[in-house]
């Protein structure tokens, strides 16, 4: 039973589609949507979302608020810069990949790192190796590049950091 | 909302999509011809999300839900295709 | 209620605006890697502002739109890695525009799926 916690996050979070969806808490749909989701948890292990109930402590809260608000601005910086390119009458470009480092213990941990890189501005995550990450550039930072994007890469990983370890 | 406003929002949708598959079309390579059906599919989504406001019948939105899983499961099997995995 | 109306149209008009300029990049960026920054960029806040705005007009709707909105986040950068993967592995494609390449000089081939 060492994947009961997972298993049990895992219903919870398809419980959750299932009331977005059917949008009633008529005892029958609750019922029936808890047993749905069970065996889908159990029949997949918890392997879709592993145990993010450990994920809810106090502490480890506040820097996941402080991650999704950082993720956010850079987001929205992001498509200003893509809009701010897009409508100039050359389209200013200086592309380039460059290679970071990226040294996490949680698999999840380095896949939220490369969605959120490719989420945020100018860079696109191409490829990921055990410890290192490839970035595609828009457009190449002024001064040293890789340790520019060592420190843009950083930015993520520091923050993931505090939530997962 | 008013009637100019309804144009509007198509205008923008519809224009988006459109260039969008003009890339589609004129595309250079099989791999830009992918990025554009990704975006043409999302902004697909969102017009669907749309008229089923402009409608009143939230079945369309139920549809748009589906769509979107299922043009993503698509731009990664062709993806996967482009990429040599799936020979 | 009027401050909801008012906010569900600026967010439309922006999200669309923001989705017009996504197909735009797609049609006006140089090489293929350019164009993924447009389409899965400006998609992804497109959407989201987008379906904000039918939300604030429409709030009986917001659970499935909530849904919507967090697909599109968790699968947008997942499709967009994909496509990316892809031009690399075609060496007859990739565009040859890159002042730095790193990824070829590292010799990486792909290989084996883990």
């Amino acid at each position: 039973m060492k994947r009961f916690p997972a298993v049990m996050s895992t219903a919870a979070v398809l419980l959750c589609i299932w009331i977005f969806l059917t949008l009633s808490f008529h005892p029958h749909e609750l019922v029936l949507g808890f047993a749905v989701s069970l065996i889908i948890a159990v029949a997949t292990k918890g392997a879709f979302t592993g145990n993010w109930f450990r994920l809810l402590k106090p502490a480890r809260l506040a820097a996941e608020v402080n991650y999704v608000l950082y993720f956010l601005g850079k987001m929205f910086m992001a498509n200003i810069d893509v809009l701010m390119r897009v409508l100039q009458p050359v389209v200013p470009v200086k592309p380039g990949i460059v290679r970071a480092s990226l040294v996490m213990n949680s698999e999840r941990a380095r896949n939220i790192v490369a969605n959120s890189i490719t989420l945020t501005p100018g860079t696109l995550t191409i490829e990921m190796t055990g410890t290192e990450i490839f970035v595609h550039w828009i457009s190449l930072p002024e001064g040293d590049i890789h340790e520019e994007t060592q420190k843009m890469v950083d930015g993520f990983a520091n923050r993931l950091k505090r939530i997962f370890e | 909302m008013s009637n100019t406003f309804t144009s509007i929002l198509f205008g923008l949708l519809g224009g988006g999509l459109l260039l969008a598959f003009i890339r589609l079309l004129k595309g250079q390579h099989g791999t830009d011809r992918a990025v554009a059906l990704d975006t043409a599919t999302l902004i697909s989504t969102n017009l669907l999300v749309f008229i089923a406001f402009l409608e009143g019948r939230s079945m369309l939105v139920d549809v748009a839900l589906v769509y979107s899983v299922l043009s993503f499961l698509g731009v990664l099997a062709i993806a996967r295709y482009l990429d040599g995995g799936l020979r | 209620m009027i401050f909801l109306s008012i906010a569900g149209h600026v967010l439309l008009v922006s999200g669309g605006f923001i989705l017009f300029t996504s197909g735009l990049g797609i049609l006006r960026m140089p090489d293929v890697w350019n164009r993924l920054h447009a389409g899965t960029k400006a998609t992804t806040l497109g959407s989201i502002l987008f379906l904000a705005g039918i939300g604030c007009l429409e709030p009986t709707w917001i659970p499935k739109l909530f849904l919507i909105v967090l697909f599109i986040i968790l699968t947008n950068p997942v499709s967009g890695h994909a496509l990316a993967r892809a031009v690399h592995m075609r060496p007859e494609e990739k565009p040859d525009n890159l002042l730095e390449d790193d990824l070829a000089e590292s010799g990486f081939e792909g290989g084996e799926e883990q």
